[in-house]
């Protein structure tokens, strides 16, 4: 079961060599279909000898990709009635069968150990054809277990063992696999040299899954040498292959994907975007699940890359959903095995390694616990030492009383965040939500070293107060599931590095815009920030919401001044009288208006 | 592929950060070992030799620049990893290394490795003379001397002080230097401001960044202009002019 989760890298360079020979016999279904039926009618008339292994063996592969079920029930009707006739060649080739099944589900293990089995049959036959091939598909299982030494033994042998028997038309895939295996041990050059000889034998047959999945690693090495053209090349060469034919279309969705992100390294970042909402369209079309996943991971690291936060989250997002909902099937498929296997083999055995197995499950779980324990722990030893530290310095420095006010003043907000925070976090982790916890740990993170560096100084640079400000609409933002949209409109000629206030000095009012004006709307709201000058020793900053304005937020509140309160701490803050206003928006919503003088 | 080693001696930060990977970068970054300490981080780079390792800076038996420091031959890519440490991220910003602030940020990794992808191995080529800068700086008590400069073609070093001033040229950064030296950066020149407005720079303009040790002169007018020491010229915009003027009388 858990070899399942084989790593999607190796899948995404593997599928070429077994989804495709996949989906090559899908598109043939119906034919199968026909020849299955045939195939069926001629296994009931005939007679347990020899010719009805052959004829199981001729089902099995019909059904291998389409049901692979039906297919390891013939593979297993051939071994026994091989062994029943002691028919070595059956046996062999039907625990090669089971092998085949086993690998396709995943189960590599198993599928080692019948392949092991098949070898041992074929050796004492001396049968030298049925020893090359079942040396390679061991080979292939060492790959697929990342075990890419024993790996290379196996295809290497197998690679000799067909050259000696002149075999030039499955010799491709030891070839382009032995690629795969010095590709993954980052030996470029004999990744190449054996990419380059099965690409040869590919277009010499006509072998398009191979020239494909070649023509990729060829194109995946020059990437990661930086040799752009080259890669782009070799990728637009792969997409030419897989369009010949409407089968390829997950080939090319993946292909459109690995354009993007050559496109991407160059910096050519609309291209990258091009591609890759290609890539998004047809994996939609075809419904794959792990190719949209990876077309909306593209989209969200390129749109970062461009600066474009908003279409990077948003591309996140739908990321962070599909992703879900494969983790719910998964999960889902993996409770309808369990409940498969326990009640088909109530044996003793089987209820001891199932128990055995939802060890390991609660194992991970309590693992979880504790991870969430421990940082929900440390999070409150930071906020501890955070608290300390404020009070430790404040009995410290009474020397100077308007820094301390200031002080005072802030440390009155900080608890808002940290609080607020700390629940948001609680939440997420209560739902499950990893990606979007782990995100808003990252920016809480942040924000607590931001107050913790700022926490000794009167000002900090305008630089420092909005991204402090930034962080904390991003952190609002995750918590109330997008409520909130905000922009900043920032003068380019003001120097926000050398321009210092006192910190928090804004945060105030776009916290009341938010809790006050925009939530108790319950729709979307907008935010939005505007500094510019307004002589050159005045800066004027303004926090305009679209919320229920003014009036019907004193209404919902009852009749107390809390607002005008927080406007005089901060006029005291900015030593200037008169220097906050809030009025109402004819078009509804709040405008604040602050004026930041500079002390030269 | 990339392959990626951690060194960590905190389980629970190897864990997050390998967790991270594997469910966001699988595609891009492969983690072929772990390692807790110096000694074991040596060993394991030795017998996997990868493209990359994430280093911790603060760990119980030293610094991960000891590790580098003893390691001899460096032929990977570094990205630092650290919980606090102001002190050593204008460092890395200096000598041209990733970094990553725990906790980890998903956005922040995918940055880093966005920066990697299809340029390792010009990175890995230039690494110890990246490094070399880094512990020069890192080793000055904060005084950042030296810049990593990242143009087209890979990087240069340069000398904080030899830096007359900086043009922005949209994506572009043309950076002006002593004996008529030019580089052009990459970067934008919003990036170098903040980097370099600690260490003597000032952004006059919109599209000017200067080194004030290299300041001549100042002509009077809207908002004036400097002479430099290469004998340029270069406007001051109106609303920078005081702070300018601020940093000489």
């Amino acid at each position: 079961m858990h070899q399942k989760k084989a790593t999607y890298s190796i899948r995404v360079l593997l599928w070429f060599c077994f989804l495709f020979t996949g989906m090559f016999v899908q598109a043939s279904l119906t034919a199968q279909v026909n020849r299955t039926d045939s195939l069926l009618k001629a296994l009931q008339s005939s007679k347990n000898d020899t010719n009805k292994v052959i004829l199981l063996c001729d089902l099995f592969r019909e059904s291998l990709y389409s049901n692979t079920k039906e297919a390891e029930k013939y593979a297993k009707q051939g071994l026994i009635l091989s062994i029943q006739l002691d028919y070595l060649k059956g046996i062999g080739m039907s625990y090669g069968n089971i092998g085949n099944c086993a690998q396709i589900n995943g189960d590599y293990p198993k599928a080692l150990e019948n392949y092991i089995r098949a070898l041992q049959i074929f050796k004492k036959m001396g049968n030298r054809k049925g020893i090359a091939k079942f040396t390679g598909n061991i080979g292939d299982i060492y790959l697929m277990q990342k075990k890419y030494d024993d790996a290379l033994k196996y295809h290497k042998e197998a690679l000799q063992l067909k050259k000696n028997l002149g075999d030039k038309v499955t010799i491709v895939y030891n070839y382009q696999s032995l690629g795969t295996i010095y590709h993954y041990k980052n030996d470029k050059q004999n990744a190449l040299e054996n990419y380059k000889l099965a690409l040869e034998i590919a277009v010499e047959t006509g072998e398009k899954n191979v020239q494909g999945s070649v023509n990729n690693g060829i194109a995946a090495i020059y990437f990661e040498e930086g040799n752009f053209e080259e890669a782009l090349k070799g990728y637009q060469n792969v997409l030419k292959i897989f369009s010949s034919n409407n089968k390829y279309k997950r080939g090319i969705s993946a292909v459109l994907h690995n354009i993007a992100r050559v496109y991407r390294a160059m910096g050519k970042y609309p291209d990258a975007i091009k591609e890759l909402n290609t890539s998004l369209s047809i994996a939609l079309e075809i419904g794959s699940v792990e190719d949209i996943m990876q077309a909306y991971s593209g989209l969200n690291m390129t749109y970062y890359q461009t600066g474009d936060i908003k279409n990077a989250y948003s591309a996140l997002k739908s990321y962070i959903i599909y992703k879900d909902s494969l983790f719910n099937e998964n999960t889902q498929n993996y409770i309808n095995e369990l409940q498969e296997k326990y009640e088909a083999e109530k044996r003793d055995q089987m209820i001891l390694n199932l128990t055995v197995e939802r060890d390991s499950l609660q194992a991970k779980a309590n693992l979880r616990n504790l991870l969430l324990g421990s940082s929900v722990g440390l999070l409150v030893l930071i906020v501890f030492i955070l608290v300390l530290y404020i009070r430790n310095r404040k009995t410290k420095e009474l020397k100077r009383r308007i820094e301390l006010e200031q002080r005072a003043l802030r440390v009155q907000m900080n608890p808002h965040f940290i609080f607020n925070s700390l629940n948001s976090i609680q939440r997420m982790f209560i739902e499950g939500n990893q990606d979007l916890a782990n995100d808003y740990m990252g920016d809480f993170g942040e924000l607590l070293r931001k107050i913790l560096e700022n926490s000794g100084k009167s000002v900090i640079s305008l630089k420092d107060e909005l991204d402090t400000l930034k962080l904390y609409l991003d952190l609002e933002i995750i918590r109330t599931d997008d409520m909130i949209e905000y922009s900043f409109d920032i003068d380019p000629e003001i120097d926000q590095l050398n321009i210092f206030v006192p910190p928090l000095i804004i945060q105030p009012f776009v916290e009341n815009a938010i809790w006050h004006g925009i939530l108790p709307k319950e729709e979307k709201g907008t935010i939005k920030i505007e500094l510019k000058w307004l002589s050159t020793d005045m800066l004027l900053c303004t926090v305009t919401d679209n919320g229920i304005g003014i009036e019907q937020s004193m209404l919902n509140k009852g009749p107390n001044k809390h607002k005008s309160k927080g406007m005089k701490i901060t006029e005291e803050r900015l030593r200037v009288a008169n220097s906050v206003k809030a009025e109402e928006l004819k078009t509804g919503g709040t405008k604040v208006t602050i004026l930041i003088p500079l002390n030269k | 592929m990339i392959k990626a080693i951690i060194i960590d001696d905190e389980k629970d930060a190897r864990f997050l950060l390998k967790n991270l990977i594997e469910r966001h970068f699988a595609n891009s970054v492969q983690i072929v070992a772990e390692a807790d300490g110096i000694e074991s981080g040596i060993k394991t780079i030795a017998g996997y030799s990868p493209d990359l390792v994430f280093l911790d800076i603060q760990m119980r038996m030293g610094t991960g620049f000891d590790l580098l420091k003893k390691i001899g031959k460096v032929d990977f890519e570094v990205i630092f990893v650290t919980a606090y440490n102001q002190y050593a991220l204008d460092a890395f910003k200096f000598s041209a290394f990733g970094y990553l602030l725990k906790p980890i940020k998903t956005s922040e990794l995918r940055d880093v490795i966005c920066k990697l992808e299809g340029h390792l191995t010009k990175l890995k080529e230039g690494v110890e003379k990246r490094l070399k800068v880094l512990i020069e700086n890192y080793g000055n008590e904060g005084e950042i001397r030296k810049l990593i400069i990242t143009n087209v073609e890979g990087f240069q070093v340069e000398k904080i002080d030899s830096i007359i001033r900086l043009e922005g040229d949209r994506n572009y950064t043309h950076f002006i230097i002593e004996n008529k030296k030019r580089i052009t950066s990459s970067k934008n020149i919003g990036e170098y401001e903040e980097l370099l407005n600690k260490y003597g720079f000032l952004r006059i303009h919109q599209s000017t960044i200067i080194s004030l040790r290299h300041v001549t002169g100042y002509t009077r007018g809207d908002g004036g202009s400097v002479e430099m020491t290469d004998g340029a010229s270069v406007k001051v915009s109106r609303y920078r002019k005081a702070e300018f003027l601020k940093r000489f009388l």
